[in-house]
């Protein structure tokens, strides 16, 4: 239980910090909607797109949503010049990346839950309970493996002197499993593909776990003093 | 003469000069025995309902897959000496694996680079979006090709060597994850020539395929050891401040020296 407290006490720290001053996550935020009204006004000149395009359409504004996000991760402790102390305090390495984790995921949930609302509301939602189901499953499960791997990308380009430009350079490979997995559950939902449902959240569980525990043992690896 | 640094770490664990000979003996012996032995067969796509035969394209086969193989053993070298850089902490683990993902682009565009001529030829493009497999290794190409940029953005020493080592290592997840990705997925149209229900190689397919193989293995292995020398020597003293492991100094007089001054030692000479 005493390594709880660490992830926890991050969470609560970080996340009152942006609950009472939104700046980042509101840039991010209006970032999504933005793209989301580009992107609604884009695509077939305002008609209604096809499957595919439907399909792909929310993951572009929740794949750039995401990336966003994670350039945040560690933002906070390297502007204060506490990221230092915070390797020095006496606490576990994995419980910090674990608290990272656990913050970027808060975030990513709120925001995603925004963005597909509003998606839902421009672009039309599938039709059937199960079909929407299956696409809030596949925004769910994507959202933790876009946290893990968001805070794994920030932590390995901490040190690095582009490292704005770096993220998206490493994110975006490690997310495109993801993408192709997410992707091909929302084209199922929409009525698109023959793949399996149940594999492709299986699927999505998998990388999440994954990147998890590849970020838990990285971590300690790259935070050297 | 002060004797050179060069630890037992450069030794090489394959000779170089049998990997070298190997290389350049059956790489040429496969492509000639691809052009005027092996025969051609019909290759099915995954669907299971086209079955096409190509004669000339189909040669590419003892080509591009070898290569994409050799493609995939460098990475797995660089991601295998990042585990063990992050076990022992020796530089030469560090070069080693910045050697095995250094190869694996060189590789990895030739494969890219072939598969593209096998697309124009079979379907009539140089790529092909919805095969997946062709994205995946794509995906591979740009996750390594971002070490690099990751690499040299920071200052040589033990923090950059740690960095490199785990995104080395994360490949290793990022392979298997991007094939099951592939697998579930529905769309599909890369010929599948190996499968479960077994292969539709002929003997002489199989005699040459397996000389491709064992030929860009064995450059593989030649080119990391080529690579791993280099390095070595430029950071222990050569001129290549960029590689100098932290704690080394370089020589005043800039001399270029030669590991041939310990050549018990080192044992492999580039």
């Amino acid at each position: 239980m005493s390594w709880l407290r660490t992830p926890l006490a991050i969470a609560a720290h970080d996340l009152g910090r942006e609950l009472r001053r939104p700046v980042a996550s509101s840039a991010v935020l209006l970032f999504g909607v933005s793209s989301l009204v580009v992107l609604r006004v884009a695509l077939a000149g305002g008609a209604k797109p096809d499957d595919s395009v439907l399909a792909g359409a929310l993951w572009i504004v929740l794949v750039f949503a995401a990336l966003v996000g994670a350039a945040r991760a560690w933002a906070a402790e390297r502007e204060d010049g506490a990221f230092d102390a915070l390797l020095a305090a006496p606490a576990s390495r994995t419980a910090i990346h674990a608290g990272k984790v656990l913050v970027a995921l808060a975030t990513t949930l709120v925001l995603d839950a925004v963005l597909v609302g509003l998606y839902l509301a421009l672009f039309g939602a599938p039709h059937g309970a199960g079909n929407i189901a299956l696409l809030l499953a596949s925004v769910v499960l994507a959202a933790g493996g876009f946290s893990t791997v968001g805070v794994l990308v920030a932590g390995l380009g901490l040190r690095a002197r582009s490292r704005d430009l770096l993220g998206p350079a490493m994110f975006l490979p490690l997310a495109l499993p993801l993408v192709i997995a997410a992707v091909t559950a929302s084209l199922h939902a929409y009525g698109g593909g023959r793949a399996e449902p149940g594999q492709l959240l299986l699927f999505l569980a998998a990388y999440d776990a994954t990147f998890l525990v590849a970020g838990l043992a990285a971590f300690p690896e790259l935070a050297v003093e | 003469m002060q004797p050179v640094f060069a630890p037992r770490t450069t030794r090489a664990r394959v000779s170089p000069r049998l990997a070298a000979a190997l290389a350049l003996v059956l790489v040429p012996l496969a492509l000639v025995l691809a052009f005027v032995w092996a025969p051609t067969t019909e290759i099915g796509l995954i669907d299971g309902t086209s079955r096409m035969q190509y004669d000339f394209p189909q040669k590419i086969f003892y080509l591009h897959v070898p290569i994409a193989m050799a493609a995939y053993l460098c990475f797995a070298a660089g991601a295998w000496n990042g585990v063990l850089y992050l076990l022992k902490e020796r530089e030469d683990y560090d070069v080693r694996s910045y050697a095995g993902v250094h190869s694996g682009m060189v590789f990895g565009t030739i494969v890219l680079l072939t598969g593209s001529i096998w697309a124009k030829v079979a379907w009539g493009t140089w790529w092909q979006w919805q095969d997946r497999q062709l994205l995946v290794f794509l995906t591979l190409y740009l996750f390594y090709g971002a070490y690099f940029v990751l690499r040299f953005s920071m200052d040589a020493g033990r923090a950059r060597a740690r960095v490199s080592a785990v995104y080395a290592v994360l490949g290793v997840a990022l392979v298997p994850l991007s094939f099951l990705a592939i697998r579930i997925a529905d769309t599909l149209i890369h010929p599948i020539v190996l499968t479960a229900d077994g292969d539709r190689l002929t003997g002489p397919m199989w005699a040459t395929f397996g000389l491709g193989v064992a030929g860009f293995a064995a450059m593989a292995v030649w080119m990391l050891q080529l690579e791993t020398v280099g390095k070595l020597r430029a950071s222990r003293g050569y001129g290549c401040d960029e590689e100098r492991p932290a704690g080394v100094e370089a020589p005043a007089d800039g001399r270029a020296k030669t590991l041939s001054s310990t050549s018990g030692e080192a044992g492999v000479h580039a």
